[in-house]
């Protein structure tokens, strides 16, 4: 077997020296352009718990939570008041405060 | 608009200044990449990486270099980031032959580049395949150097090593392949 001479071998690598360039494939920045605006999309769809939303759905959860609570406290009021006087009436008695 | 006006509209986050960048850097980028891949689909899935890259981090860059050798820098990472990949998933086929589909190495670059006639792709693809199988730092030396035309301060800059590495690298990569070529022509 009989190695390349250097000679041999720059002769060889003439033929790739300096190669007239590629040009990029054709609407190459429209395609950039969707690529990007759906990688921007799908960040925004996996990453639900940006700061602003789990401030907005505690916020929402708080004031549901406490609308509920006074609702659920005033029923128990009247309904605790009616009970009594119903159960009093029951013996014939009166509640008087 | 001059570099220094085009960087600070891209830090402003200018879609035209983006779109004239990519106009002006696009055919240079696609075409590094494409000589260390190889490959039309995988050099334009990382020229598109790159960009988004320069988009995404151009507010960290300090002008230290210039913006064209920044763009490259960013290049070839993204076109070995690929390569190693293409390793990964080749060593995971032999692995998991079932689950990880085998991958045919195009060798493209020869048959895309519109410098080389008809009776010289032959030897161009002996040659790119020669290249495709030198060691990664070897191989983006030896293609910006000889297979591009550019110098090796630029390369050097770009790869961020010294210019006694740069030449180090050419020159093993010239052993290399002189003996890959010696075997291709004897076999």
């Amino acid at each position: 077997m009989k190695n390349l001479s250097n000679e041999q071998f720059d002769k060889e690598m003439n033929v790739i020296s300096n190669l007239k360039g590629v040009d990029a494939p054709a609407f190459f920045y429209t395609r950039l352009q969707a690529r990007m605006e759906k990688e921007n999309l799908s960040n925004e769809l996996a990453n639900p718990l940006k700061p602003i939303l789990v401030i907005c759905a505690l916020t929402l959860f708080l004031f549901i939570n406490s609308l509920l609570l006074k609702n659920h406290s005033n029923i128990v009021n009247t309904n605790s008041s009616q009970e009594m006087e119903a159960f009093a009436a029951s013996y014939d008695q009166t509640i008087s405060n | 608009m001059n570099e220094k006006e085009l960087i600070s509209c891209l830090k402003l986050g200018e879609e035209l200044a983006f779109k004239l960048l990519v106009e002006k850097y696009q055919d240079r980028v696609y075409n590094s990449i494409l000589n260390i891949l190889q490959n039309a689909d995988e050099a334009e899935d990382a020229a598109q990486e790159t960009f988004i890259q320069v988009y995404e981090s151009i507010n960290g860059f300090k002008e230290e270099s210039s913006l064209a050798t920044w763009i490259y820098r960013i290049a070839i990472r993204k076109a070995l980031e690929k390569i190693r990949k293409q390793k990964n998933r080749q060593r995971l086929h032999s692995i998991v032959p079932w689950w990880m589909p085998s991958e045919e190495k195009s060798i493209e670059a020869a048959y895309l580049n519109p410098g080389i006639n008809n009776e010289n792709k032959e030897k161009v693809t002996l040659i790119f395949k020669a290249i495709s199988e030198l060691p990664h730092n070897q191989r983006v030396a030896f293609t910006l150097i000889r297979v591009q035309g550019m110098k090796h301060e630029e390369v050097s800059e770009i790869i961020q090593l010294s210019i006694k590495a740069i030449e180090s690298l050419l020159s093993r990569a010239k052993e290399n392949l002189k003996n890959k070529l010696t075997n291709y022509y004897n076999s």
